[in-house]
């Protein structure tokens, strides 16, 4: 049953599904029904190349989810707005198609949320399909995630210093800032990283590419029998830092960066 | 911060959970991003304006909402925001010295990933996880389009405004505290950064958005 506005526009005003009229209720509860199973069929068939139907995506578990991710108890359903006003700005197919695809942008967000309650990870076990060595391969990285890389001993504190001091000098402009922005938690992307940067998102991220396989490179080179010092980024970004904020080169993220610690 | 002080033999045991649980919110995250990608396909402005005409009277007015307050929680109205940022919930940390509000967005998971991300409550699932590295301040008209979806307790905003603090320095968190908070970061590329990047996107639009009201 495919949904229409008017189902729609009864479900805002009266704010619960359940006391909507018993066609709002059919067609909405279908929609919800199909597209949040949809989801999480296709987030598990990706992740773990299953899907396991233990009926747990009833509509009743799913719909209370789904609300209960953006409503507070007692608190009022302002998801709702936000889901007409921003259906209002998508330009696609009729308003039913629109609000549709606001919807399933909420589900899918609520639906990731639960798959990590219903299926966990440590439940769903390693992919079916995948070869011993693909699957020995993708262990070896989620180690590598978790994990820490091995350390011999670390270095001392004053040879490290040395190291990125040599690193620092052969840094440009666009290194320093971005150095520096990871080190203060802050996003390339931001408006203040890319004021201090001179360019724009595609220029640092390229710049960000070149930059961590250039100092992979070196520390391959100067560490090339031994783990690499483990302190290196923080000891490198510290003087990134310091040239940033104590040196003045980066007025717009140290003024963010105040605005934060205040 | 980011890039710790120490050097631990490994991650503890809660924080390797951590980031395990965030890295799989992350996949699924990822997946289902590329879904709602490929359902998007263009319409003209005469539809455009049938969707405004349409959803007339149904969508509550900004100026019947409560004006921004510390410790609020708000709804970001979502032309504020990149369409798929959107639903964007922020928490009102503080008022500067200019009149602007610091606010924070909350995550999209509800496990925080670095270390300046906080548990901060255990419901709804949209409103757990603060991400203090992500905070920036607003002026108060941008604020006030926005809806009022819940407030902070006393407790709450205390710590986040201790997170919000610790930027960049090796701060000690109390332990309350630090139980709370993501795994650090030892590496350039991992890839926690790239989900920072994206984030961060979340205020590309709001830097060009008027700090007044124009006609």
């Amino acid at each position: 049953m495919p949904t229409e506005l008017r189902h729609w526009r009864e479900w805002k005003e009266k704010c619960d599904l359940r006391i909507c009229g018993d066609e709002t209720k059919a067609a909405l509860t279908e929609y919800i029904r199909t597209r949040w199973r949809a989801a999480v069929r296709y987030a598990l068939f990706g992740l773990h190349g299953r899907y396991e139907d233990n009926h747990e995506i009833d509509f009743d578990t799913s719909w209370t989810f789904f609300e209960s991710f953006y409503t507070e108890v007692g608190q009022r359903k302002v998801y709702k707005d936000g889901l007409f006003d921003a259906a209002q700005a998508v330009l696609i197919g009729p308003v039913e198609a629109a609000l549709e695809k606001e919807m399933y942008n909420h589900i899918c967000r609520a639906a990731a949320g639960y798959i990590k309650e219903y299926y966990p990870e440590e439940r769903m076990g390693p992919r079916d399909d995948l070869t011993p060595a693909e699957e020995e391969k993708a262990e070896q990285i989620r180690r590598e995630k978790l994990g820490i890389p091995p350390v011999e001993s670390p270095s001392e504190t004053a040879e490290l210093s040395d190291l990125a001091t040599q690193y620092f000098n052969k840094m440009g402009h666009r290194e320093r800032v971005l150095a520096a922005a990871r080190g203060l938690g802050l996003a390339l992307t931001a408006h203040e990283v890319l004021v201090d940067a001179r360019c724009k998102h595609a220029q640092l991220y390229e710049a960000h590419n070149k930059f961590k396989v250039w100092i992979q490179a070196n520390l391959d080179a100067d560490f090339p029998e031994k783990a690499k010092p483990l302190g290196f980024y923080r000891v490198l970004t510290n003087r990134c830092i310091k040239w940033a904020i104590e040196e003045n080169n980066c007025l717009s993220m140290v003024r963010l960066y105040n605005e934060k610690r205040a | 911060m980011f890039f710790t002080s120490n050097v631990p033999a490994k991650l503890s045991a809660q924080q390797q959970a951590r980031l395990k649980d965030w890295l799989y919110q992350w996949q699924l995250d990822r997946r289902l991003r590329r879904q709602v990608e490929q359902d998007a396909s263009p319409v003209g402005q005469e539809q455009h304006l049938a969707h405004k005409q349409a959803f007339a009277g149904l969508i509550t007015q900004f100026s019947k909402e409560p004006q921004p307050a510390v410790g609020q929680i708000r709804l970001l109205a979502p032309s504020l925001v990149p369409a798929d940022s959107s639903p964007a919930f922020v928490a009102v940390l503080r008022q500067t010295a200019t009149g602007e509000y610091l606010v924070a967005p909350f995550s999209r998971f509800q496990t925080p990933a670095v270390p300046q991300e906080i548990l901060l409550r255990k419901s709804p699932p949209a409103m757990t996880v603060l991400c203090l590295w992500n905070a920036r301040p607003v002026s108060s008209f941008v604020l006030s389009q926005s809806w009022l979806a819940s407030e902070l307790s006393t407790d709450e905003l205390a710590d986040a405004i201790t997170v919000c603090r610790s930027m960049g320095s090796q701060e000690y968190f109390p332990k309350e505290i630090a139980d709370r908070v993501g795994p650090p970061v030892y590496d350039l590329a991992d890839e926690r950064f790239d989900y920072m990047d994206a984030a961060g996107e979340l205020w590309s639009e709001i830097t060009s958005f008027p700090d007044k009201e124009t006609e």
